[in-house]
C-alpha cells in the first residue's frame, strides 16, 4: 500500500511539476508537441512495413518478421539509409522513418531535401508535413531551406505555419536572409503567426548577436524586444510597461502576447487588462492571457471587482476563467454574487458548458448563504427542459444536477424546492443527483418530511456503487478528499428532518441491525464517514422530541 | 489506493444483497405503507389496491384543473405511428378524455419508464372495469421515436403488461416533429448525441375535444386520482 501511496505522491508530483514548467504560449495541435521528442514506438509497423523497410535499407526480407520488428528498434539507420526509407511507398513507413529519425542522435542534415519535399508537399496530410519540419529542426537548415520553408508560410494551415516557423527559428542566423519575408508575418491576421514570428526574429538576433534594425522589422518589433529584456531582467518596468501596451488600442496582437507574458507570474493591477485580453477575438491570444491569467498570484481585494466584471461578460472564456479565479477567494467572492446570478439566468436560457456551470456552482458554494438569493435561478437550472442538459451525457446531466442541489444546500434551500427534491430521491437512478437532493432535504428540516420516504430508498438498494466527492465541480476524487455516498447522505438528511414517523424510525433501526459496511481502508477510507455511526446519530436525531 | 474501491465493490455487493433481499421482503409483508409512495416499486399494488393509502398527490406534483372556459385550443397537427405502425393524429383521439404519459424503451431506470409503462397497465386495467363512456383512451408516447420502431414499441409493451386495446396504444411522434411536439406539451425531456439523457415523470389529461386540462409531474401519479379526473372529464 506505502508502495502504491508512494507512486501516487510520485506522479502528482510529476504533473504539479509539469504543472508549473508548462509554457502558456499555445503551441500546434500537431504533433509532436516536444521538438525533442518523436515517440516511434507509437508508430504499429505491419507485416508489410517491415518487409519494406528491410527492403530499401538492403536487409533480407527471409525469416521471422516479429523477431525484425524487434531488431528494427535497436539497429541504427545511416543517413542514407534514412532518406531512402522517406521514399517508401507506404505512409506508415514514412512516419516511422521520421520519427526514428527524429530520436537518433546523429547529423541526418544530408537528408534535409527529402524531408523538405515532404514538408512542402500539399498533398501530404498535415501530420506528416508537420513531422517532417520537426524533424528538420533537429538539423543544421541551410538559408535556402529556410527561403523554401517562408515560401510555404502563407498557403500552410494556421497549425502547420506554427511548426514551420518554430523549425525555421530553429535555423538561428540561416534565417537571416528571409528577413524581408518574415517581416511580413508580424501584420499577418492570425497572432500565432505574428507572435511565432516575433520569436523567429529573436532567435536570430540571439543567435547572431546583432539587433535588428527598426527599419527592417518595424517600432512595434522594437517595443516587443524591448520589453521582453525588460521582464528577462527582472526590470519592475516591465509591468508598467505591459500595461501600457495592454491599454493601448493599437498593439498589435504579437505586441499583446509580448507584454502578457510579461506579466506572467507577477503581483500586479492588471486582471482587468488580462481579461480583456481573454476576450480577444483571436484564440491564440485568448487562450495565452486565460494562461497568464491563472499564473498570476493570489487574488487580491483590488483585483476582485475586475473579476466580478468579468463574471458577467458576454464572453464565455472570460467568464469561466474570472470564476475559476474568483473560486479561489472562498466568501470573498460576495462581491460577485450578482454577476454570477446572471450566469445562472444566462444558462438556463442559452445553455452553458456543464464546466462553466459547475465552476459558477463552486463559487456560490463558497460564498455561501450570502448568496441565498440564488436559489431561484439554481431551481430554474433542474427543470429536465433546462438548455444546460442538452448535448451531454447521462453522467454528466446526474453529476451537474447533483452538484446544482449542494449548491441550494449551502446557499440557501427555499420551500418550494421540496418538489424537486423529492422528484429526485424518488425517481433518480444516478448518485450524485440522490446525494445532492438528500443533502437539500436535510438542510430544508423539518419542511422536508415528505422525503423522509423516499431518503429510506438509499437503506434499501443500492443508488451508485462508488463513494464520491462533491469538493468542487472538477473535483472527481484522489488522496485528501472528504467521500460520501447515497447512503451517508441519506442518513443525514434524515437527522436533518428529526423527529417522524415510527416506520421512518422502524427503518433506520432495521438498517443499523444489517451487517454494515465497514470502512476500514488505511487511506480512502478514513476519510468516508463511519456509516454505523452516521445511522445511530441519525436515529438518535429522530428520537429526540428537541431535534431540529 | 487502488484495492479499496475493489474491497468496497466486494463488501457493497454482500451488503447490498442483504439489503435488497430484506428489502423485497419489507415489500412483500408492507405493500400499504403510511407514507404512500414510501416504496415507488409497490406503487402499482398499492395503487390497485382496494383499501385507500395516505394520498401522496400534492400542489408541487398536479397542476391546477382547468375548466372548460380557462382550456385553450386543442393540439393539433401532429401525426403518430401506432406499434401495429397504424397512422394516428390527435385528431382521430378526440370524443373520449385522454390520459397520455411518456417512455423510451431504451431507459434503463427501473423507477422510470418500466415504472411508467406498468403503472398505465394498471390503470388500463382498472378503467376497463369502470366502464367509463366514453372510454378514455391511454396513450404512451416515446421520447425516443429515431430509435423506438413500432416493432421496439411492441415489444417493450408487452414486457411492461401494457396490453395494446382500442383505448390503449404506443404512440411514436414523427421524429422531425418531436420536438415540438414535446415543447407545445411541456414535456421534460432532454437529449444528447445518444438520445434521451433526462426526463421525468409526467402524466397530462387531454379533455374531449383534445384541449390540456392536467398534468401530473415529479412523482407517479396516483392512479386513483387519474381515474377520478377521467370520470369527471368523461361526464363534462
Amino acid at each position: 500500500m506505502f508502495r502504491h501511496l508512494a507512486a501516487i505522491w510520485l506522479v502528482l508530483a510529476a504533473g504539479l511539476a509539469s504543472a508549473a514548467a508548462k509554457d502558456p504560449v499555445p503551441g500546434s495541435k500537431l504533433r509532436p508537441a516536444d521538438p525533442a521528442r518523436f515517440h516511434p514506438g507509437l508508430v504499429k509497423l505491419h507485416d508489410t512495413d517491415v518487409r519494406e523497410i528491410l527492403r530499401l535499407t538492403g536487409h533480407s526480407t527471409e525469416g521471422e518478421l516479429s523477431f525484425r520488428k524487434e531488431w528494427l528498434r535497436k539497429i541504427r539507420f545511416d543517413t542514407a539509409q534514412f532518406t531512402r526509407l522517406l521514399g517508401a511507398s507506404s505512409p506508415t513507413v514514412c512516419e516511422w522513418t521520421m520519427r526514428t529519425m527524429g530520436e537518433d542522435p546523429g547529423d541526418h542534415t544530408a537528408a534535409i531535401p527529402a524531408l523538405l519535399k515532404m514538408a512542402r508537399d500539399r498533398t501530404e496530410h498535415d501530420f506528416q508535413r508537420a513531422l517532417a519540419a520537426r524533424v528538420m529542426g533537429r538539423c543544421r537548415v541551410d538559408a535556402g531551406a529556410v527561403s523554401l520553408l517562408v515560401a510555404e508560410l502563407d498557403g500552410a494551415s494556421r497549425e502547420l505555419r506554427v511548426i514551420f516557423l518554430e523549425t525555421i527559428a530553429a535555423a538561428g542566423p540561416a534565417a537571416r536572409p528571409s528577413l524581408p519575408e518574415l517581416v511580413s508575418f508580424l501584420a499577418s491576421k492570425d497572432a500565432s503567426a505574428q507572435f511565432h514570428t516575433y520569436r523567429v526574429l529573436r532567435r536570430i538576433e540571439q543567435s547572431t548577436g546583432k539587433q535588428l534594425s527598426p527599419s527592417s522589422t518595424g517600432e512595434h518589433y522594437i517595443r516587443a524586444r524591448n520589453l521582453a529584456e525588460l521582464r528577462e531582467n527582472n526590470d519592475a518596468k516591465a509591468v508598467t510597461e505591459s500595461v501600457a501596451v495592454l491599454s493601448e488600442g493599437t498593439s498589435p496582437a504579437f505586441l499583446r502576447c509580448v507584454a502578457l507574458l510579461a506579466l506572467q507570474g507577477q503581483r500586479n493591477d492588471a486582471f482587468d487588462l488580462v481579461l480583456n485580453a481573454i476576450g480577444h477575438e483571436d484564440e491564440f491570444v485568448s487562450e495565452l492571457a486565460a494562461n497568464v491569467l491563472k499564473s498570476l498570484p493570489s487574488v487580491e481585494a483590488r483585483s476582485l471587482s475586475a473579476l466580478a466584471v468579468g463574471v458577467a461578460s458576454t464572453n464565455a472564456r472570460v467568464r469561466f476563467e474570472s470564476m475559476n479565479r474568483l473560486r479561489e477567494v472562498g466568501s470573498a467572492a460576495t462581491p460577485a454574487a450578482e454577476a454570477l446570478m446572471s450566469v445562472l439566468k444566462r444558462a438556463a436560457i442559452n445553455g452553458a458548458p456543464p464546466r462553466e456551470v459547475g465552476v459558477c456552482l463552486d463559487v456560490l458554494r463558497n460564498i455561501g448563504t450570502n448568496a441565498a438569493s440564488a436559489s431561484e435561478p439554481l431551481l430554474a437550472l433542474l427543470d429536465e427542459r433546462s438548455p444546460v442538459y442538452r448535448d451531454i451525457d447521462k453522467h454528466e446531466v446526474d453529476r451537474l444536477r447533483g452538484f446544482i442541489f449542494i449548491t441550494l444546500a449551502e446557499t440557501s434551500v427555499p420551500e418550494n424546492a421540496l418538489g424537486a427534491i423529492v422528484s429526485a430521491l424518488a425517481n433518480t437512478d444516478g448518485i450524485h443527483e440522490f446525494a445532492g437532493a438528500s443533502r437539500a432535504a436535510g438542510r430544508l428540516g423539518a419542511k422536508a418530511r415528505a422525503a423522509s420516504p423516499h431518503l429510506l430508498r438509499a437503506l434499501r438498494e443500492a443508488i451508485g456503487d462508488d463513494p464520491i466527492v462533491f469538493e468542487s465541480f472538477d473535483s472527481h476524487g484522489g488522496l485528501g478528499r472528504e467521500y460520501t455516498t447515497s447512503q451517508i447522505e441519506a442518513l443525514r438528511a434524515l437527522g436533518g428532518i428529526g423527529p417522524t414517523d415510527e416506520t421512518t424510525i422502524q427503518a433506520v433501526r432495521d438498517f443499523l441491525k444489517k451487517p454494515l459496511l465497514i470502512l476500514d481502508g488505511p487511506n480512502l477510507a478514513q476519510r468516508t464517514p463511519n456509516l454505523r455511526t452516521e445511522a445511530s446519530r441519525t436515529l438518535a436525531a429522530m428520537e429526540s422530541e428537541n431535534a431540529p | 489506493m487502488n484495492s479499496f474501491p475493489k474491497n468496497l465493490r466486494s463488501r457493497a455487493w454482500v451488503v447490498f444483497g442483504v439489503a435488497a433481499i430484506s428489502s423485497w421482503l419489507g415489500c412483500q409483508t408492507s405493500q400499504k405503507n403510511t407514507a404512500g409512495a414510501a416504496c415507488s416499486d409497490c406503487a402499482v399494488s398499492a395503487t390497485a389496491d382496494a383499501t385507500p393509502a395516505t394520498p401522496t398527490s400534492s400542489s408541487a406534483f398536479v397542476s391546477n384543473w382547468l375548466t372548460p372556459e380557462d382550456r385553450t385550443a386543442p393540439i393539433e397537427g401532429f401525426a403518430f405511428e401506432n406499434q401495429n405502425a397504424q397512422k394516428i393524429s390527435f385528431r382521430d383521439l378526440r370524443g373520449a378524455p385522454v390520459a397520455m404519459s411518456f417512455i423510451y424503451t431504451r431507459c434503463q431506470n427501473q423507477r422510470k419508464c418500466p415504472l411508467v409503462a406498468r403503472t398505465m397497465a394498471e390503470l388500463a386495467t382498472v378503467l376497463s372495469a369502470t366502464r367509463t363512456t366514453p372510454n378514455p383512451k391511454l396513450l404512451l408516447l416515446t421520447y425516443d421515436p429515431e430509435y423506438d420502431t413500432p416493432e421496439h414499441l411492441k415489444s417493450f409493451a408487452r414486457t411492461h403488461g401494457f396490453a395494446q386495446a382500442d383505448n390503449a396504444m404506443l404512440l411514436r411522434p414523427e421524429p422531425v416533429v418531436k420536438q415540438a411536439l414535446f415543447s407545445n406539451l411541456n414535456v421534460r425531456v432532454n437529449y444528447d448525441e445518444g438520445g434521451v439523457n433526462l426526463h421525468g415523470i409526467q402524466l397530462i389529461l387531454l379533455d374531449k375535444k383534445g384541449r390540456y386540462v392536467r398534468s401530473y409531474h415529479g412523482v407517479l401519479w396516483e392512479n386513483r386520482d387519474v381515474l377520478a379526473d377521467l370520470a369527471r372529464l368523461a361526464g363534462e
